[in-house]
């Protein structure tokens, strides 16, 4: 019991950082996109910011892969919704919350292999040299923090299931 | 079972690239379907088939089916793609080297071309080792085409014609430097919306080669074309260093006169393409200026003073080099 | 694979994250290196045309918390008091309108749902139908131009993109006339029978009402300058459509700080909630790049077009053919990344069959455009579903209801030349 405590405040904890994170990413997409469109319109001797919009938007999207298993804001098919049997709903919820440690693992296992690659050989965004180990590094923790989660849904399902029995 | 299947992968990835038997390898490119481009990379896979009886097949991938230059770059030197017909001037995040040849008005003509991109000079060489510190091979080069000037204000003749249009350049900074010193105000727009932001008038005109421009129906909404010649550039007939070196010599020397028989057919075919075009945007109304050598040697002039102020990017040495190289190609 | 795919589907594993299995699997059966498909995610979010996305969603957002879409519907409502169903009618038109002006039918869907979907729930419709219809209608915006896969077609191919911006007006409009008819039919059974549902299938001409508009014209103003934003942004060339998303949001931000509409305080929250959103639509375009680039790979697409065209001699029976091929692509993969990819391919052979290559392109896109309604891979539905709130399951019978009326819509396109080249 002590250990889905402690473990439930770890997950709160993350996923305040998570929120603070996505929202922070959300605004820097908005401001350095309307930036461009001033420097265009007035003329401004301003850099092309398009490099910030789009390592931001993809640094929102992975950082959200683990928040959004924590808010199940994952889209989905809930075929489950239609299911009266509890028993087979739990087993569905432990096969895809299974099905989503398999996948993570793996995605995390090329992820950080390719994070390595680009840590080695430097490589940057054109225009303005944003190191690509930025928002690779932004993908493995995200899966990071969806193993986390997923594990942290398994651990609520288990319990919910033996205190319902 | 997790870990298994991720230690697959790994042997997967090992064993493919250690094939001293050939097998089967994958090219990938960015230009369309049924392009010169992709009619050389066929070609180039075929004589490779050929000359090793099908020990090394190839399925050549057009059209950016498998991933932008960047990305063939990185599945390139990780050794995860065996070969491409890479721009490698979209490259320049990797290295900055890489769009050393992007640099205005290095030739003007395809005699000056010949020498400077094909022979054993600074841009070659510098080309071949900067891709080969990135794990790609140079088999050989592919061409592309002159850039030039396309805009539906006027005909473009003198720099003053330039003057205070809005023009779309690619993210080269020294096209950018070319276009803001002949007064003109560069915009970056993807590619996908280029069109609609000539159409729109968001921008004037945009700078690239002929074939670009008409298979994308640029030349519908701009109707003046002008052959400025401001950039020439090449691409690289590239080949995983990785799986190169895994290759046994006969291997090797089959690729290498595989590539250079696809180099040879495709610049011939290329040329030959990029006159027909003009044609054919001619017939389509559009006015395709030619420039005479007095006004070609105004904008050269403009185009060669910028290039002592990317000496940061490219190094002093290299653009000595390559000064004296013109200088005596021009002779 | 697809039987895994399937599986995983029923099991209730996310969308993106089934379609990432289903494609490693893939990749690991025939051989192929999971290096070069690991940088798909990044390469699939990261870019311009898709920034529109969050960028609206965040404008209805706003728009929403300042309550300003209420006091637009107010007014059109006056207007259009005489209409049975009328909320109804107007997502679909303004839906073609947005998707005209950003030529993505997801980015109309995001905009759409977040800021008619509450309100058209309040008038008493249900929920499910709420989410069918802007889910669905979302397409209608890609035929009318100008429309992003329409340029593509015209790149990939060599068409004239201005001519394949003609030629899509009539079936643009057919189709959001089939629609307003799918929509005319079904107010007797979507709407509750409650007071707000009585409400909107009335018919009326109240004086009163009318008495009201100047006020209420007033009142909505702040909110009827959005869309002359976007579009004056758009057409007058100051802006590309994903800058005239970040317009909205700016402008909807100063109107409901500097209005007080809503404390600057909750700012912050906006932004978190339109990240939310965004984000779950984003995953799932970045992890299902996975599989459509093991499908490349394994030329999946490529044999199938490969067979279609040896397959007869008969043109109307290749464009069958052709039909059902891109009804499958469609279902699999992103709008773009499925015209770049098939049209290619397709295009040599129905030039051979003599087909008109911008009658074909209009097919093509259209074809596409109705696999972004079909499921599994049904990114307008997915994105509707999320932002209101509803579920597959619940949305599917009216999805049917669309859906059918598409594919007729489609055959005429398809077997009616004439009404695309009507110009020439
Ligand atoms: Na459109
Ligand atoms: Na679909």
């Amino acid at each position: 019991m002590w250990l889905l405590n402690f473990y439930s405040k770890l997950e709160k904890n993350l996923s305040k950082l998570e929120k603070i994170l996505v929202t922070l990413m959300m605004m820097i997409m908005f401001v350095s996109v309307f930036i461009q469109v001033l420097s265009r319109f007035f003329n401004l001797p301003i850099p092309d910011t398009s490099d910030i919009s789009l390592v931001s938007f993809a640094m929102m999207t992975f950082f959200g892969t683990g928040l959004l298993v924590y808010t199940k804001g994952h889209i989905l098919i809930e075929i489950t919704s239609l299911i009266k049997s509890q028993k087979i709903v739990f087993i569905f919820d432990v096969l895809s919350n299974i099905a989503m440690l398999i996948i993570g693992a793996i995605l995390l296992n090329i992820g950080f292999a390719l994070l390595m690659y680009f840590f080695e050989n430097r490589e940057a965004t054109m225009a303005l040299r944003i190191p690509l180990a930025v928002p690779f590094t932004s993908l493995v923790i995200g899966l990071v923090l969806m193993l986390v989660h997923t594990i942290g849904n398994l651990m609520v399902l288990f319990n919910k299931y033996k205190t319902a029995n | 079972d997790v870990n298994d299947s991720a230690d697959n992968s790994e042997n997967d990835t090992t064993e493919a690239s250690s094939n001293e038997n050939g097998g089967e390898y994958r090219l990938g490119m960015v230009a369309a379907q049924d392009s010169i481009q992709h009619q050389g990379a066929e070609m180039f896979a075929e004589r490779v088939e050929e000359k090793t009886n099908g020990e090394i097949s190839i399925d050549v991938f057009p059209g950016g089916q498998i991933g932008s230059d960047e990305s063939l770059g990185q599945d390139l030197g990780s050794g995860n793609l065996e070969f491409a017909f890479l721009n490698q001037g979209s490259l320049s995040g990797m290295d900055q080297m890489l769009d050393f040849h992007y640099l205005p008005y290095i030739v003007s003509s395809y005699e000056e071309a010949d020498e400077i991109y094909y022979g054993d000079g600074v841009i070659p060489q510098t080309m071949e080792e900067t891709l080969l510190d990135n794990n790609i091979r140079a088999l050989g080069w592919y061409e592309l085409e002159f850039r030039g000037l396309s805009n539906s204000s006027g005909p473009v003749e003198n720099p003053e014609d330039i003057d205070g249009l809005q023009l779309r350049v690619p993210g080269s900074q020294a096209i950018m430097s070319f276009f803001e010193e002949v007064g003109a105000q560069t915009v970056t727009v993807a590619m996908p919306e280029l069109y609609t932001a000539l159409q729109q008038g968001t921008v004037d005109g945009q700078d690239n080669g002929l074939l670009i421009t008409y298979d994308n129906n640029l030349h519908e909404t701009n109707e003046y074309y002008t052959r400025l010649n401001h950039v020439f550039a090449t691409g690289t007939i590239a080949m995983s260093e990785q799986i190169w070196g895994n290759s046994s010599e006969e291997h090797q020397a089959a690729l290498e006169e595989a590539a250079e028989e696809a180099q040879e057919w495709q610049i011939e075919a290329q040329r030959a393409e990029v006159e027909e075009y003009a044609q054919m945007m001619e017939s389509e109304g559009v006015e395709v200026i030619e420039l005479d050598d007095n006004q070609l040697e105004t904008f050269q002039e403009i185009g060669m003073d910028l290039w002592d102020e990317l000496e940061d990017v490219y190094g002093s040495e290299n653009i000595e080099e390559l000064r004296n190289e013109v200088e005596e190609a021009r002779e | 694979m697809i039987v895994l795919l399937l599986l995983l589907l029923i099991i209730g594993v996310p969308i993106g994250f089934t379609f990432a299995l289903a494609g490693l699997l893939g990749a690991w059966m025939a051989d192929l290196p999971f290096g070069m498909i690991a940088s798909m995610p990044y390469y699939a979010v990261a870019s311009f045309p898709l920034l529109a996305i969050p960028f609206f969603i965040l404008a209805g957002e706003l728009m929403n918390r300042g309550k300003l879409i209420d006091k637009l519907i107010d007014l059109i409502e006056v207007f259009l008091s005489w209409l049975p169903g009328r909320l109804g009618h107007v997502t679909l038109l303004s839906s073609a309108f947005l998707g005209a002006m950003t030529g993505s039918s997801i980015a109309t869907v995001a905009a759409m749902s977040s800021s008619v979907g509450p309100r058209m729930i309040d008038k008493g419709y249900k929920r499910g139908y709420v989410a069918a219809l802007t889910g669905c209608s979302g397409l209608l915006g890609v035929l009318i131009p100008p429309s992003i896969p329409l340029i593509v077609y015209g790149a990939a191919v060599g068409a004239s993109v201005s001519n394949l911006f003609l030629a899509t007006i009539v079936p643009g409009i057919m189709m959001a006339l089939i629609y307003m008819i799918v929509h005319w039919l079904s107010i007797p059974t979507v709407l509750t029978n409650e007071e707000a549902g009585k409400m909107e299938r009335k018919s009326s001409f109240d004086k009163d009402l009318f008495k009201k508009a100047p006020l209420l014209t007033l009142k909505s103003l702040p909110a009827a300058l959005l869309p002359v934003i976007i579009l004056g942004g758009i057409y007058s060339g100051i802006t590309t459509p994903t800058e005239a998303a970040a317009i909205a949001g700016v402008y909807a931000l100063l109107v409901i700080v500097l209005g007080r509409l809503v404390s600057v305080y909750k700012i912050p929250n906006i932004f978190y909630q339109a990240s939310l959103i965004s984000i779950s639509i984003m995953v799932i375009i970045a992890f299902a790049s996975i599989f459509n680039r093991v499908m490349t790979l394994m030329q999946v697409p490529q044999t199938i077009a490969n067979f279609t065209t040896t397959i007869t001699e008969n043109p109307l029976l290749f464009l069958i053919f052709v039909n059902l091929v891109l009804f499958l692509v469609g279902m699999f993969m992103e709008t773009n990344a499925a015209v770049l990819l098939m049209a290619p391919l397709l295009y040599p052979s129905a030039m051979n069959f003599g087909i008109d290559p911008i009658h074909f392109g209009i097919i093509l896109v259209t074809n596409i455009q109705i696999g972004l309604i079909t499921p599994p891979m049904a990114a307008n539905i997915f994105v509707s579903a999320r932002i209101n709130k509803s579920s597959l399951v619940e949305m599917w019978p009216y999805i049917v209801r669309f859906l059918i009326p598409s594919i007729i819509g489609l055959i005429i396109i398809t077997y009616v030349p004439a009404l695309t080249l009507w110009w020439q």
